[in-house]
């Protein structure tokens, strides 16, 4: 056993089965071919049938001296060679690699400077790519920062992914019962006690598609790791105490839902804030807050929850005995008499609650997501997460808000008027996430965090009090979701101008440009939530030279 | 109560119409008012599905104007490509930097 000192920084670890011998040695290549040399690569054959594969192991083991090569006696499966290859590996941190395919030449190096930025760092992960057997790229996935929400519906950050070795080793490596997911099982289990997760916003993995491989078709290729996959996630839930169950989506490959199964129900209060106006809503004049309300009596399956109108004053008393009829008992209403200013009305409504959630509701909401404040809770009830918000559709169910994003340090809603069962870039639309803010159309949040934080800010009267809401609750140390399956319609903008002022603009860069450019969220090669069209070069290595050199002086071009 | 608009009702100036017609008339009136109102709840709900309809192709004419303009932007990159690579070298890797702040 060699001493600590000795030890390189990464040990690739690489199970080996029936490897096409091209692909085998453009894999070998790219690891021998890594600008940071401090590694060693651990080859673990699981005893292939193919006759090529032992010659081609003989091969390599002389090829370098940090390759090392293990020979299982008998078949054990994927999580067997990988433990093998662990029990191998005497790195400071493990890098896993498939058997056909290839890493970026740079990889190692830009992983060791992030992982040397950010000491604490625990588990790192990269974009990635998808290589065909010609060597043609394509489908480059460019991921979010850590984003543990998302980790529990989709498993991003899959590929390159790198372990501190002494936390998988606590963990007890990869877990047989997750065969087929173990990767994905393994990310939970060490993302629960990682100090600190690190994410290089670069393509540096190449996964190669090949037939019958994940990356190279459809889901019948592995349906039992996609079904291993929801236990693995299940397990997860049990392990941290989330009140969810997992279920795997029929249509969509790689997505995953989570639905509440909640022991308690904590009283919510929902803040409304109304000026009684009228709109037609379906070609029907409606008052907007008794639409509102009668939506939520009539198809909440939540039964703790108080209803907290904030009604302008003179309010007009038919309404009010409108929205008494309705709510009744657990109506209560708020009068408000001072100039408008929709965070003073939040906050005052926010006052006269009395529920441990707090969640505020435009008056131009219609619920269609009768589990929608059991999704709200299963969320909010979590100590890390600030605040909650869903899926927000126009009248025409076209899509309004999945999350708030950010580009040159201003808020914005992506895919704003796709259609509404758009995926989004990498199915963003269709998987719970992280996210900087979500709009305070429907947004949930502890009312102890609300009353901590001064609730929402007073600075801005109008727009961007939500933003900067969840923005301060970033600042606390909690994290803002975005749940795909709470779906509701948002009558947009029917109560005032969207239109946002320039000094409210100016403000909001001055107090958040540091915190939200760039969007940890996003990712530099994304613009809009798709890519950029530069981005389909960023597989090219890191110094293309293609500029013709000028001929020294004298000399003829 | 209905869910109307309280000014909406007042402003009408139907609201205090004559008394309907007495006997068999009142009652065939009163059928004729109801086959209305399924009638216009009937219509308003195909509105409905049809807004949804064109919404659908709607929200897909903006998902394909958004690829279009990535594409003319693509095509815009690979003439500049040719015409002044350095510039665009220089973007790419800035672009490829992906510094956090």
């Amino acid at each position: 056993m060699a001493s600590v000192a000795d030890a390189p920084r990464f040990s690739v670890i690489t199970p080996v089965y029936d490897t096409p011998a091209d692909v085998f040695w453009a894999m070998v290549g790219s690891i021998l071919g890594q600008s940071f040399g401090d590694w060693e690569l651990c080859l673990v054959d699981d005893c292939s049938p193919a006759p090529h594969v032992a010659a081609l192991l003989d091969e390599v083991e002389g090829l370098d001296p940090r390759i090392r090569v293990s020979r299982r006696p008998e078949n054990g499966g994927i999580v067997a060679a990988s433990n093998d290859a662990l029990a191998m590996a005497r790195g400071e941190f493990l890098a896993l690699v498939d058997h056909d395919d290839e890493l970026h030449p740079d990889a190692l190096r830009l992983v060791e400077a992030a992982l040397r930025a950010e000491p604490e760092a625990d588990y790192a992960y990269t974009d990635e790519d998808k290589v065909d057997r010609a060597g043609h790229h394509s489908g480059p996935f460019f991921k979010p920062d850590w984003s543990p929400e998302r980790m529990r519906t989709q498993m991003y950050s899959c590929h390159l992914s790198v372990f501190r070795r002494s936390l998988v080793e606590e963990v007890g490596g990869f877990d047989p019962e997750f065969e087929g997911s173990q990767d994905w099982d393994l990310v939970l289990k060490a993302t629960e006690r990682a100090r600190a997760v690190v994410h290089v916003p670069r393509v540096l993995y190449h996964w190669r598609m090949l037939e019958g491989s994940t990356a190279g078709s459809d889901e019948a290729a592995k349906p039992w790791a996609f079904e291993a996959g929801t236990r693995a996630v299940q397990a997860h839930l049990d392990r941290i105490g989330m009140p969810a169950r997992v279920t795997h989506d029929p249509d969509d490959r790689g997505v995953y839902h989570l639905d509440p199964v909640l022991t308690e129900e904590p009283l919510v209060s929902i803040v409304i804030p109304t000026a009684g106006q009228v709109r037609e809503v379906r070609y029907e004049p409606v008052v907007l807050v008794s639409h509102c309300l009668r939506s939520i009596v009539e198809s909440s399956t939540y039964e703790n929850y108080e209803l907290v109108v904030v009604v302008d004053t003179p309010a007009d008393p038919a309404l009010l005995e409108e929205l008494r009829q309705i709510g009744g008992e657990r109506l209560r209403l708020v009068e408000y008499d001072k100039p408008f200013s929709y965070s003073d009305k939040v906050n005052v409504g926010a006052a006269a609650a009395r529920g441990e959630h707090l969640l505020l509701l435009n008056d131009d909401i219609e619920v269609a997501t009768p589990n929608w404040i059991e999704r709200m809770v299963m969320y909010s009830g979590m100590e890390e997460v600030g605040a909650v918000g869903g899926r927000l559709l126009l009248q025409d169910e076209r899509l309004q808000h999945v999350g708030v994003r950010f580009e040159g340090g201003l808020p914005g809603h992506p895919y704003w008027g796709f259609r509404g069962d758009f995926r989004g870039y990498a199915n963003a639309c269709r998987i719970a996430t992280n996210c900087l803010a979500v709009t305070a159309a429907c947004l949930m949040t502890r009312r102890e965090l609300f009353e901590q934080l001064g609730g929402l800010s007073e600075q801005f009267p109008v727009n961007y009090n939500d933003v900067d809401y969840c923005l301060r609750l970033r600042q606390a140390g909690r994290r803002t979701v975005y749940d795909p399956d709470l779906k509701m319609f948002h009558f947009e903008s029917s109560s005032r101008s969207s239109d946002v002022e320039d000094w409210e603009k100016r403000l909001f860069r001055e107090m958040w440009l540091r915190f939200t450019d760039p969007d940890p969220y996003s990712n530099p090669q994304l613009r809009h939530e798709l890519p950029r069209p530069s981005s389909k070069f960023s597989w090219m290595p890191r110094r293309p030279r293609l500029r013709r050199r000028r001929p020294p002086k004298g000399q003829p071009a | 109560m209905s869910d109307r608009a309280p000014s909406l009702l007042v402003a009408a100036p139907w609201v205090d119409s004559p008394p309907m017609a007495e006997g068999a008339d009142r009652e065939q009136l009163l059928r004729e008012l109801a086959e209305r109102d399924a009638e216009i709840a009937r219509l308003r709900e195909l509105l409905v599905a049809k807004d949804v309809e064109i919404g659908e192709e709607r929200g897909r004419r903006l998902e394909l104007e958004s690829y279009a303009l990535r594409l003319i932007s693509y095509g815009r990159l690979a003439k500049l490509a040719v015409t002044r690579p350095g510039y665009v070298l220089r973007r790419l890797r800035e672009r490829r930097g992906g510094e956090r702040g």
